[in-house]
């Protein structure tokens, strides 16, 4: 097979799961159809269920899925002591337990083959030898000597098996390795680029490593010892920590290989720098819309009706997105809003259970008549029909909905996340001279979202010039040929040299 | 001015403030005793190994007596020196007392020596127990006598300000932790500092106190919807309304919701109450219930006119006799009408009947004592 030119390495979204950062792929595929494209699609398990969300364009021509749990043991032949080997494992293991990222050089060369070379140790010799059990014990007395050694283990081989497994797998020769998170793909992406001597490239739109410390902070399938009585105990908990600093080594890992690092907006900026990552390798690539498509389309999901205002949120059905938080907004607004019409435009089923609650949730508050859930629709045609769109989120990138609604004309109410406010504000002086897009609320503030929709139904001429600037600043700022053209040219860059290149 | 006092949790999970440190000063009437303990004790040392020096005779009484006093005056001046602080004289005071009887001249020694090097040494819990970022809490700079009376003024604010101030000091890992404890905690005071967290500007915090008070909410949410699937099931089951009404006040309690949404939980209680009543016509009680919720929400005129149905009904009914009198009181103030406060009192006098108070209580011991101590004057026997 031809070699191919970028190897996307995606976990979690493209092309079997809706949202932005899919829609992104897609698009940066779709727009560049003479290069060829690979896909590298990591997924819990085999016997996860996946299915295609988007239509594959052309131009990809390998598509590999690999589970990051299902190990499976193969029979062992060697057996001698690899005493060298473990000596040069044993650091990048415990750097990852610290949440550092050292070593990985020398660890590489003993888990993952290069050209003709095996590797040194297999899967089962890091996880079922005599020199694991002592490196596994050694590390549980220098970090964990107070924890549950139970515990300890089970949370080293989840934390670690994928890991092993990672670096053994097969990859499809590229030019250029381009991965949109850090994390498991961001590992992926560096054993490639070792692996056949290429660049890689990392995209960041959220920031993978804080949304994984979140989600640990909040997981309840992590082990936490009862707190003591009185006491403020400071810390997560040992394993919520063991997992943090899992991800957060990964995220160094990514940062230290990765050529070059291409983020959104200026505070992902500042904590990608935090979490590690050279600020000489990061550079600003706003996203961006193909603003003809959406202001072009006249066809509309509802006819006009002055009698109605029309509320939308586009966004999946997921906690990220607080969706309860504007159903509750929803019932302040009912009570000041004539005719008032609201729309959840959006997959439902990737968190069935959040569905369920917050179906549950418009039944309590007397809503059924006022909501409306649509599950995915063609968002072009209810631009159209929406008079505001909201955003709740309590984590976004640069959110693409905003960008999508402004080509439509469509003023935005929006939490104080990601790029939200220089979306809506505007970043440059003279972006911000076009005037606000809509207006910005604080994060789970209900009251604040539905107050700042009520402004904008009794001012209608207000809501057209936010609107009117919004249309302005996604046409001079945001347009996707611009970042289309700057990913063409990074690619070109890289990807016809097959090089890497020194940043 | 004000300064900072820290503050320390009991073994109840509530606050405290941190105890004082002992005054280094000695009280000087403690002294004289202790010199006196010291003269005793090497006296009554010398007569008796003295006496055991020699043969074996009688029981040395006189040197034991005045060992005993000995003793007994170490303690004593132990207590008397550590003065106002009742807490620990009596302890100390055993302590060198026991000392001194067992070691003799050393042993008085000893225990004013042990007490003198104590005096000082702060008497707070161990620091397990000592909520180890410090809560602060402002409080105006007050004499040191004045500060016991501010104890309870203390308590109160800590439920409220100390979290507030310390948040932008703390730490993320710090503040996650108080969020954990606030949630341990789960009074309303406790939630609704947590629904203030989730105004903190840092992702980490905001993020997490959110989804602390999503966990919380579920639960509400997951009892409301099983039990409306009831009330779906059986609309004439007028016990399932009452549940769903209490159920929605412990909601509205629990400091989860927005105030905007308080008020519409307290209309869906009403309404379900409302039900409930329209149901179960026989059940006055809950019609009490009903006019006791709508006074909860100022509602007095309504929760009056509704008293009065009930009263028909049910004329022992203290609540809704005391509902009534409240309207009236409130129609008499609020219209400026001179006969209408007369009027309320004459009905006052005639239900006065129902309104039990018990001869002993003092002022302030219940809301219908209050009431009927304010209806009918200061007298007691009223």
């Amino acid at each position: 097979m031809k070699m191919l030119d970028v190897v996307f390495l995606c976990e979690g979204t493209y092309p079997f799961v809706p949202g932005g950062v899919s829609s992104w792929i897609h698009s940066l595929i779709a727009g560049m159809p003479e290069l060829n494209f690979g896909i590298v699609y990591l997924v819990p398990s085999e016997e996860d269920e996946l299915k295609f969300k988007y239509e594959i364009p052309e131009n990809v021509k390998d598509l590999i899925v690999v589970p990051l749990y299902d190990i499976v043991f193969k029979p062992q032949s060697k057996t001698q002591f690899q005493a060298a080997a473990w000596q040069e494992v044993t650091p990048f293991i415990k750097g990852v337990l610290r949440g550092e990222s050292v070593g990985f050089e020398q660890a590489f060369r003993h888990l993952s083959p290069s050209g003709d070379r095996e590797p040194t140790l297999t899967v089962k010799e890091l996880a079922n030898s005599y020199q694991a059990w002592e490196v596994l014990t050694e590390a549980y007395r220098e970090n964990f000597p107070k924890a549950s050694f139970n515990d300890f283990f089970w949370s080293w081989r989840y934390a670690f098996l994928p890991l092993f497994k990672l670096c053994l797998a097969e990859i499809p020769k590229a030019r250029l390795y381009h991965t949109v998170t850090t994390g498991w793909s961001g590992l992926l992406a560096a054993v490639a680029s070792m692996r056949y001597r290429t660049p890689f490239i990392t995209t960041e739109h959220g920031l993978y490593v804080n949304e994984r410390r979140i989600e640990i902070s909040q997981a309840d399938w992590i082990f936490v010892d009862a707190p003591r009585r009185g006491a403020l105990e400071i810390g997560l908990g040992t394993f919520k920590e063991l997992w943090i600093n899992l991800f957060l080594s990964l995220g160094k890992l990514c940062y230290q290989q990765t050529d070059r690092i291409y983020t959104l907006f200026e505070g992902n900026l500042r904590k990608e720098v935090e979490f590690g990552a050279p600020e000489e390798k990061i550079e600003i690539i706003p996203n961006g819309v193909d603003v003809e498509r959406f202001s072009s389309h006249t066809e509309r999901a509802l006819p006009k009706d002055s009698s109605k205002f029309r509320v939308g949120l586009v966004g999946r059905v997921v906690p990220i997105k607080d969706i309860k938080t504007f159903i509750k907004s929803v019932r302040f607004m009912d009570a000041n809003i004539d005719g008032l019409e609201v729309y959840i435009l959006g997959p439902t089923e990737e968190d069935e259970n959040y569905f369920a609650e917050c179906q549950t949730m418009v039944e309590a508050l007397g809503l059924s008549d006022v909501i409306t859930f649509t599950g995915p629709v063609d968002v072009r045609s209810w631009y159209n029909s929406l008079d505001v769109q909201v955003l709740t989120s309590i984590s976004e990138g640069q959110p693409l909905v905003l960008l999508e609604g402004f080509c439509a004309g469509l003023p935005a109410v929006a939490t104080d996340v990601g790029a939200c406010r220089e979306i809506i504000y505007g970043r440059t002086p003279q972006d911000k001279a076009l005037g606000a897009a809509g207006s910005v609320t604080w994060v789970g503030n209900a009251r604040q979202t539905a107050e700042a929709v009520i402004a904008m139904y009794r001012n209608p001429s207000e809501r057209k010039k936010r609107g009117e600037a919004g249309r302005q600043r996604v046409t001079r700022y945001y347009q996707r040929s611009q970042m289309l053209d700057s990913y063409r040219s990074i690619y070109h860059s890289y990807a016809r040299s097959g090089q890497k290149v020194e940043a | 001015m004000s300064k900072t006092i820290a503050v320390e949790v009991d073994g109840d999970g509530g606050y405290q403030p941190r105890r004082e440190v002992l005054s280094p000063d000695i009280n000087i009437l403690g002294l004289p005793l202790f010199l006196l303990a010291l003269v005793c004790s090497i006296y009554s040392a010398k007569v008796l190994l003295g006496e055991a020096q020699g043969s074996l005779g009688d029981f040395p009484i006189l040197g034991f007596l005045v060992h005993l006093l000995a003793a007994i005056l170490t303690g004593l001046g132990v207590f008397v020196a550590l003065g106002r602080h009742e807490e620990s004289r009596n302890g100390w005071g055993l302590f060198t007392g026991l000392f001194a009887f067992l070691a003799g001249p050393v042993g008085v020694l000893g225990g004013i020596l042990s007490y003198l090097l104590a005096r000082g040494q702060p008497r707070q819990m161990p620091l397990t127990e000592v909520v180890k970022a410090e809560m602060f809490i402002k409080a105006e700079e007050e004499e040191e006598e004045e500060l016991q009376s501010l104890d309870l003024q203390i308590r109160d604010e800590a439920q409220v300000e100390p979290i507030v101030d310390m948040l932008p000091l703390a730490d993320i890992p710090t503040a996650i932790a108080i969020v954990n404890r606030l949630r341990d905690r789960g009074e309303r005071a406790d939630i609704e500092m947590i629904r203030q967290i989730s105004s903190d500007p840092r992702p980490e915090v905001y993020q997490y106190a959110l989804a602390i008070l999503d966990k919380m909410e579920k639960q509400f949410a997951g009892e409301v919807y099983a039990l409306a699937q009831e009330i779906k099931e059986h609309p004439k089951e007028a016990q399932l309304r009452v549940e769903m009404a209490k159920l929605h006040i412990d909601y509205i309690q629990s400091g989860l919701l927005d105030e905007s949404l308080q008020d519409y939980y307290w209309e869906l209680t009403l309404s379900h109450l409302f039900e409930a009543m329209l149901t179960r016509p026989d059940y006055p009680e809950l019609g009490a219930d009903f006019a006791q919720l709508l006074a909860q929400q100022d509602l007095i005129q309504e929760a009056s006119a509704v008293s009065k149905l009930i009263l028909k009904k049910e004329p022992s009914l203290i609540q809704a006799q005391l509902l009534v009198l409240q309207g009236m009181f409130d129609r008499a103030v609020n219209s400026g009408d001179d006969t209408a406060l007369p009027s309320a009192r004459k009905q006052a006098l005639e239900n006065s009947w129902a309104v039990q108070v018990p001869r002993k209580r003092k002022t302030g011991l219940g809301p219908t004592y209050d009431l009927a101590h304010f209806w009918f004057g200061g007298d007691e026997d009223a």
